[in-house]
């Protein structure tokens, strides 16, 4: 039998999980992706987000990807938004960029259900 | 538990099945594993999208990137530039029919602009197997709210105040259905779903059974509470293989956890779901021959009074309501029904979905607010015509309905409106015609099924659309006569007035509507021995425009019976006793000399 605080916590749970589907996040995170940011070590620092968020349970935390435009010297590149404002870091590694969504969240909060 | 940072939806549902989503959802698997992206990205199943002239149909979340015409051969690609580099891959974007540019999100094509989905609002968003989803979506919120926050009377009272009519075609007012079957005594009473959704071309019901089959589950343990069952059934057609497998999936979730069975939500309601398979009879979508179906007689109508929310199945109080009408109850409880009547019409609140079919570009399926315009529907919606041809009418109701000629593409759509032009709403069923069909042969069409359909029962069913589709024959094939046209209209009045159920009463329909508004076309047929439309094969006569023919003989070797006579560079003759009408020739002239 399923009671309605269980059916509530299943809500709160799943909910989290599918924000991917809703663009209800408060902090978006855009970890460059291109070739030469792969080359650069993009993805040892999308792994960094993803253990991070996964870790600390942060669900109002929303991976993208796209190209950033910045030099090959430069990349990885991220971009940080918030309500609205871009904060562009570049040269980022796995360890700034758990520092940067701890920041984020911080700030931001986590979105309540 | 690691995150996942993109959801790869793929639609499940009938169309894209067929048309290879499978091969793609296991092609895509197979590359998100092999770059090593299975703790980062995963594949959802989902239901129907409603664009199904374009599927398969892929999305990608968080971008929302609608990707169409997917096959398998595209998964490297998808996967390797979007989920792994982040960059879409424009080919498989959707382009417009009159505007080639891509459209990356499914917000901006014009085919969703207009629509309002409710009842299909978890249909291709949601994994139509997961009870979990469903909760994450507010899920058996209603349920919950009903059983333990309201009285059976307060439940029913908000459907009433919704305004919802049924969706099945009847269009009775769904709150008062439940307060009749509420107030009639007897310890036992029942719950069905009617999902036979026997109109050809209407796949309403199937898609919202195979894309969101918890929201009817849970409506019909509502509606149980509401009236006092423990028991219910869904009634679903055995040629609905997926959506009667994902029902039975999402039952046996609903019951592991306990939404459905004994003291839901740790109250003395008990409620349980049993499907049963119908054999396909049209006849059987009427409630009184469903719930004879279901008991395991054969599918025949019985008078009423008494209804079946009196004495129904096994003779007793039974609410029977169609999906797409179980569909809406969950939001109207937790929304509210105040949220569902300002939605829609005066008379008709709400939303209605639509099955788009025929000759229009944008087949598919469609969900709209009541009172939006056929012209909106059949143009802002279905993207017009294809091949720039002109509109000639549309069908709404399926077999029961009419046809709407050009002049009435800005009627509202709504049950009294289309019902005081001549037509009905039906499930929902929409089909669209144009230059090309032939009017006479659509009635023909129509009666077709419905005689073929007709259970037997009643005299004026079974003789009289037995003598209408004679006649039409008759017609369509040159022999038909003024009288023929007069004897139409008065067998069609006797029909619709003394057969006993609402298959017989409403087959004459598309022939009153065709005779109405196409009249010209019928006395082409009876006069002239002509059809305009050049379909009705035994009124054609194919011939050669002597100015334009370069004796090729292309015509002459593709002809199967040697019609055509003529040398080479000698102008050619077809004889019209020999010629059997197959039109093979038409296409393989290069000069356009052909004509019928």
């Amino acid at each position: 039998m399923l009671t309605v605080a269980e059916l509530n916590e299943i809500r709160s749970r799943v909910r989290k999980q599918l924000r991917v589907r809703t663009n209800g996040s408060a902090v978006k995170v855009v970890i460059s992706s291109g070739t030469t940011a792969i080359a650069a070590g993009s993805r040892a620092v999308m792994a960094a987000a993803l253990d991070e968020i996964a870790a600390k349970g942060l669900h109002s935390v929303q991976i993208e990807q796209r190209e950033i435009d910045v030099a090959a010297g430069e990349q990885p590149a991220v971009i940080i938004v918030t309500q609205g404002a871009e904060t562009l870091v570049k040269n980022c590694t796995p360890d700034a960029m758990r520092e940067l969504i701890q920041k984020a969240v911080l700030a931001n909060g986590e979105v309540a259900d | 538990m690691a995150y996942i940072r993109s959801h790869v939806l793929v639609c499940a549902g009938t169309g894209c099945t067929s048309s290879g989503c499978k091969a793609v959802e296991d092609s895509m698997q197979a590359e998100i594993a092999k770059l090593g992206l299975e703790n980062e990205v995963k594949i959802v199943e989902t239901g129907c999208f409603g664009f199904c002239k374009i599927g398969p149909i892929v999305m990608v979340y968080p971008e929302g990137s609608f990707y169409c015409h997917v096959k398998s051969e595209d998964a490297p690609e998808l996967v390797s530039e979007h989920l792994l580099k982040g960059r879409m891959v424009e080919r498989l974007l959707y382009r417009d029919v009159q505007n080639p540019k891509p459209t990356a999100f499914f917000t901006d094509i014009d085919f969703y602009k207009k629509q309002q989905r409710v009842a299909l609002a978890n249909c291709g968003s949601i994994d139509a197997e997961s009870i979990e989803e469903y909760i994450g979506v507010d899920g058996y919120q209603a349920l919950a709210q009903a059983v333990t926050q309201m009285t059976p009377a307060e439940v029913i009272h908000a459907v009433k105040q919704s305004g919802l009519r049924g969706r099945g075609g009847g269009g009775f007012s769904t709150g008062l259905k439940w307060e009749f079957a509420a107030r009639s005594a007897g310890p036992t009473k029942y719950v069905v779903c009617n999902a036979d959704e026997g109109d050809p071309g209407a796949f309403m019901d199937r898609s919202i059974l195979e894309g969101d089959p918890h929201s009817i589950i849970e409506a019909m343990a509502i509606a149980g509470y509401a009236i006092g069952a423990s028991q219910g059934y869904v009634y679903v057609r055995a040629e609905y293989p997926i959506a009667v497998n994902r029902l039975a999936i999402a039952i046996d979730h609903a019951r592991q956890l306990g939404v459905l069975g004994d003291g839901i939500f740790g109250t003395k309601f008990n409620f349980d779901l049993s499907i049963r398979l119908g054999a396909g009879a049209f006849v059987c979508g009427e409630e009184t021959a469903l719930l004879a179906s279901i008991e395991g007689k054969r599918g025949m109508p019985k008078p009423r009074p008494p209804y079946p929310a009196v004495k129904g199945l096994w003779d007793k109080p039974t609410l029977i309501n169609n999906v797409e009408t179980f569909a809406n109850i969950p939001k109207i409880l937790t929304k509210g029904p105040e949220w569902f009547a300002a939605m829609g019409t005066e008379k008709s609140k709400g939303t209605k979905v639509f099955a788009l079919a025929g000759n229009i570009n944008n087949t598919g399926l469609v969900e709209v607010p009541m009172g939006i315009t056929l012209r909106e529907i059949i143009y802002d919606i279905g993207g017009g015509i294809p091949n720039k041809k002109a509109f000639k009418a549309c069908q709404t109701g399926g077999p029961s309905g009419g046809c709407l000629p050009a002049s009435y593409l800005d009627t509202p759509v709504d049950y009294d409106n289309l019902i005081a032009v001549g037509s009905m709403m039906g499930s929902g069923g929409l089909i669209v015609m144009d230059e090309s069909n032939c009017m006479v042969d659509v009635a023909r069409f129509f009666l077709e099924f419905t005689q073929e359909e007709s259970c037997g029962k009643c005299v004026p069913c079974r003789e009289g659309t037995k003598r209408m589709l004679e006649i039409l024959e008759g017609i369509t094939k040159g022999h038909g006569t003024l009288e023929d046209i007069e004897l139409l209209a008065e067998l069609s009045e006797t029909i619709k007035g003394a057969s006993l159920c609402g298959l017989g009463q409403t087959a004459p329909n598309p022939v009153l509507a065709t005779l109405r508004f196409f009249h010209n076309e019928f006395m082409a047929h009876v006069v002239d021995k002509k059809c305009p439309a050049g379909v009705c094969q035994a009124l054609l006569t194919y011939s050669i425009i002597p100015e334009k023919c370069k004796g090729c003989t292309l015509c002459k070797k593709v002809c199967p019976v040697d019609a055509i006579t003529g040398n080479l560079k000698q102008v050619h003759d077809i004889d019209s006793v020999k010629c059997i009408k197959c039109g093979a020739c038409v296409p393989k002239c290069p000069f356009k000399a052909i004509i019928r």
